[in-house]
């Protein structure tokens, strides 16, 4: 009814003028509906435009003139108004550069750093992927019991879960990496191989074109579906693309369409083409290769589907006891899968921001507080000249207000640029990079945060006005030219800015902690000298040249040589896996003449093939037996090398070698003898060396290789001659990522380095955040007591004695701040968590640094008040009196 | 007492209240019969009105009924202050009349 959309609309109004005149508008406006000159449609309609038009009128008028936050009438004449109010307040500040300057940018740096910081949360953490309804999407894992780090599925299991019809889609993926000839320079595309139903299950459509149709997925068709960035940047975006042919790995793949802009799922891809199903019964449930994205039926989440689902895996682990004994699946949300591991690190960081706030509000409160104290003079002369308490009360309130906006607005334009910065000094730790920017809720968010802190502070100055008499207050300011409670000013100073100072030793506490992870982290011992490694990426295309492993490693084995002759390299080598790299693969061990052992309880060993300089390149010493040579494996003879940890672990106290190993255990003919052991290479930073096989390039399929070269000097000086060498040995082999080896060790550790990196960052602003504060409330304590400086002086007390009484005024403060500041680290720090390495959060050297760094602060703070308290002259200071 | 004009509302509220006391509601309808013409006063625009002659000291709440008694509803005077402030304005008012006859001889209502 009409009266209850009027009662809506009467919310429009201020709430005092609602409460007083709410009853009779609505009654009002009842009586006026039935007056006849209102009847009929016609005129309801006119009333209905009268009263809206009254309400536009009234309403803003109203709110206006509640914002004048007057009690007496609001006269027109009277002078002041909100507007007037802020121009005072611009003006006042202006009068006062130094406390100007020294809180905008307090607020600045506090609130750009938060906002920065909120930034990334947002984007990274909080914000769903630019998916329809994402919230929907999982990965789903294939998990074994006996194995945590299994995650990959085997392509039977997929099948069936697909027809099991727990999900609404569900499709499957998997890396795959393709050269690209025909084009100006050969390149190595990122593929990826998927189900015809991908694109659905994530809910994308082409620009161009179209997807891959089942057909073409299940007869392994050579189509191809290309990302917006490769066909831009490869192709200059040309629209008649769609319909030609490109050579892919030797072989024409029809390109059939174009995804949109920044669509390049999984893992940046390059391209999609159709999965080949797996026929190979053995390999059906076997081969663990590939990844599941599925979309969940509405109103799932994803614990509910991994308990719906179990009964499903136990269903397959009864039907195939030997493969699937031990799986079941696990759905992951797919934002989640995506952020997991840097949700922690973003956690941190956004609470360490906050506390970075926390001390520039402290900072700025003391700012206010002091500036409130010196003001008094002015207010006090104002009151007596006739103005009323609100009206002065509104000066120093719109000031505050004035600041805060000025700070906020700067904080998100310094925001703004420090993400910029803050995305490109993370080199790649921060999935989700290309999302970032400010965002509506960013905005939303400093205007929140510096509002609240505008009030705080108007709140701090109105509570160190009306806490006294003020008639009392305006005489004695006038008379007696400093107030009594200036000493008492000076103790609640002193609450705040030890306060500070603990908070900045928990930062500074909590930096040196995560400073000295990711020392620890990068002085691991790889196990390789990576200063004197080249490294690259290179791709042999398929096709008939490299058509089975012995062309393969005909080619590299005869390639390699020539890398050596290049000056400046001493050996060289490929491999499948590079050291310290952690995505090898893996096989199940087999060892003839042992006990048999069911499938699923089988070890893992890790899996490299790798050409014959492989050991003498990277390193690693020969412990028994010997390594391969060139030209084997000879005659179908297979061979292979064990690392010590594989020997110690499965061959304790005796020598493995002679012994057969990874054969099917049916007795066909793939066993590998073990022709000898060398010593551990670490296959990541973290975890120590785990068992691992090294076998010949021509005893594996494999077209993907790391070429590592040792170089006595430099790596960077070689990276072209042996580019070159490569080139001529055939020109269509694409080259990437060349480089120093140590180089890629440090993306391993970007993340680490990021955290410590902008913690530490805090950790030093605190610090100066807090000096000032200290040096702030030590000069003001020193000039509140020039006179009882100046009488001790007259008396006889040296200077020496009085720079000591500065002194043990900030040590005092510093010491009350170290004992609190170290119960609160050794609290906080056990949140640190997952991202230390190597230290406790109660590292003895952290703790140390930290305190140190925070004597010192406080001891340089106080140096120049000290100096000005010895040099107060007496006889001055008794004169005034 | 700060010389402040009085806007048109609020004369009219105070002619309508110099009669006697009146309900909001009741004081809406008087304006709108003696301005005629079709002419319709918004509430909200009323009850601004009230409230800044309230505050001024002009009008005031009167304890008690007025004619219109048997609705639940405030009733409103005028105060001393606020027969006074009518007059100045009444004052005014034919002042800049007959300045105008005298600037424009003929052309008189």
């Amino acid at each position: 009814m009409g009266a209850r959309l009027y009662r809506l609309l009467l919310l429009l109004y201020p709430p005092g003028f609602r409460r007083r005149f709410g009853q009779e508008l609505l009654e009002g406006f009842e009586r006026d509906l039935s007056r006849p000159r209102f009847a009929g449609m016609g005129g309801a309609l006119r009333f209905w435009a009268l009263t809206l038009a009254d309400l536009a009128r009234t309403v803003p008028v109203e709110w206006l003139s509640t914002l004048r936050i007057t009690g007496a009438p609001a006269a027109r004449r009277d002078g002041l108004s909100f507007w007037g109010d802020l121009r005072y307040a611009a003006r006042s500040l202006r009068k006062a550069p130094t406390f100007t300057t020294v809180s905008l940018l307090t607020l600045t740096l506090g609130l750009g750093a938060t906002t920065a910081i909120f930034t990334v949360v947002h984007s990274v953490l909080l914000r769903p992927l630019a998916l329809p309804e994402s919230e929907r999407l999982v990965r789903v894992y294939e998990r074994q019991r006996n194995n945590a780090d299994a995650r990959m599925v085997a392509y039977g299991n997929y099948a069936d879960l697909r027809a099991s019809g727990a999900f609404e889609s569900l499709a499957i993926w998997a890396f795959g990496s393709q050269v690209l000839t025909g084009v100006d320079r050969a390149a190595q595309l990122r593929t990826r191989e998927v189900s015809a139903n991908f694109a659905s299950t994530l809910g994308v459509r082409p620009l161009l074109g179209r997807w891959i149709v089942p057909e073409e997925e299940s007869l392994g068709e050579h189509v191809v579906v290309l990302s917006h960035e490769l066909w831009r940047s490869t192709f200059g975006g040309d629209s008649a693309l769609v319909g030609r042919a490109v050579t892919l790995d030797g072989e024409p793949y029809t390109v059939v369409g174009v995804m949109p802009p920044e669509f390049d799922y999984p893992s940046a891809a390059d391209g999609w083409v159709p999965l080949a199903p797996v026929t190979n019964p053995q390999g059906l449930r076997r081969w663990h290769r590939h990844n599941m994205v599925g979309r969940m039926a509405p109103g799932l989440t994803p614990e509910e589907l991994n308990r719906r689902i179990a009964p499903f895996a136990e269903r397959l682990a009864q039907t195939w006891p030997e493969t699937n004994a031990d799986d079941y699946f696990e759905a992951v949300g797919l934002t989640d899968s995506v952020v997991r591991q840097v949700r922690p690190a973003l956690r941190i960081l956004f609470g360490a921001v906050l506390v970075l706030l926390l001390i520039a509000t402290v900072n700025l409160t003391s700012l206010v507080y002091a500036r409130a104290g010196t003001r008094e003079r002015e207010i006090a002369v104002r009151t007596a000249l006739g103005a009323s308490a609100s009206r002065v009360r509104r000066l120093v309130v719109a000031e505050s207000l004035l600041l805060a906006a000025l700070g906020g607005a700067l904080g998100l334009w310094v925001a703004s640029a420090g993400t910029r910065a803050l995305v490109a000094m993370s080199a790649g730790a921060i999935p989700r990079a290309d999302e970032i920017g400010l965002s509506l809720p960013v905005v939303a968010f400093t205007l929140v945060v510096s509002g609240l802190t505008g009030l705080l502070l108007a709140g701090i100055t109105m509570w160190r006005f009306g806490s006294r008499d003020r008639a009392e207050g305006v005489a004695q300011v006038l008379h007696g030219g400093r107030s009594s409670s200036g000493l008492r000013a000076v103790r609640n100073r002193r609450v705040l800015v030890t306060a500070e100072l603990a908070l900045a030793l928990v930062l500074t506490v909590g930096a040196g902690l995560l400073v000295r992870s990711f020392e620890a982290l990068v002085s691991v011992e790889p196990g390789v000298d990576a200063e004197r490694l080249l490294a690259l990426d290179l791709r042999l295309p398929g096709g008939s040249r490299y058509a089975t492993p012995a062309d393969v490693a005909r080619f590299l084995e005869g390639m390699l040589p020539d890398v050596e002759a290049v000056p400046g390299v001493t050996r060289a080598a490929a491999m499948l896996t590079e050291p310290v790299d952690n995505s090898g693969w893996f096989n199940t061990l087999t060892i003839r003449n042992r006990p048999v052992v069911p499938e699923p309880e089988r070890p893992w060993i890790g899996y490299n093939v790798v050409s014959s300089g492989y050991f003498e390149t990277v390193g690693l010493r020969l412990l028994e037996g010997r390594t391969f040579r060139p030209d084997e494996p000879l005659g179908g003879h297979m061979v292979g090398v064990l690392n010590r940890a594989a020997a110690e672990l499965h061959w304790p106290g005796e020598s493995p070698v002679g012994a057969l190993i990874l054969g099917n255990l049916e007795g066909d003919s793939s066993w590998v003898e073990v022709i000898g052991v060398v010593e551990n290479v670490r296959q990541s930073l973290t975890e120590p060396a785990h068992p691992e096989v090294y076998v010949p390039l021509a005893q594996d399929r494999v077209l993907s290789f790391v070429v590592l070269a040792r170089t006595p000097g430099p790596p960077a000086g070689v990276a072209r001659p042996v580019e070159a060498v490569i080139r001529r040995a055939d020109a269509e082999i694409p080259v990437a990522d060349v480089g120093p080896f140590a180089g890629r060790i440090g993306d391993l550790v970007a993340r680490p380095r990021f955290s410590a990196t902008l913690m530490g960052s805090f950790a030093g602003l605190a610090l100066v955040l807090a000096c000032v504060g200290v040096y702030g409330l030590l000069a003001l304590s020193v000039s509140e007591r020039r006179k009882q400086i100046g009488i001790r002086m007259a008396l006889g007390a040296g200077r020496t004695r009085v720079l000591t009484n500065v002194l043990r005024e900030a040590a005092t403060m510093c010491a009350i701040a170290i004992a609190i500041g170290l119960a609160g680290a050794l609290a906080a720090t056990r949140l640190l968590g997952s991202l230390l390495f190597g230290v406790t959060p109660t590292d003895p050297a952290a703790l140390a640094a930290a305190v140190a760094s925070l004597a010192l602060v406080s001891a340089g703070a106080a140096f120049l008040p000290a100096r000005s308290a010895t040099a107060v002259d007496p006889a001055s200071v008794l004169r005034e009196e | 007492m700060p010389d402040t004009e009085l806007s048109h509302v609020a004369i009219e509220i105070l002619i309508t209240l110099a009669r006697g006391p009146q309900h909001g509601y009741a004081i809406k309808l008087d304006i709108e019969e003696r301005l005629g013409d079709d002419f319709v006063l918004g509430s909200g625009t009323l009850y601004q009105a009230i409230q800044r002659l309230e505050r001024r000291g002009l009008i005031a709440e009167a304890a008690g009924a007025g004619p219109d008694d048997r609705r639940r509803g405030r009733v409103y005077r005028i105060e001393r202050a606020g027969r006074r402030a009518l007059e100045r304005e009444l004052a005014r008012m034919k002042r800049v009349i007959a300045d105008a006859r005298v600037l424009a001889p003929g052309r008189s209502r």
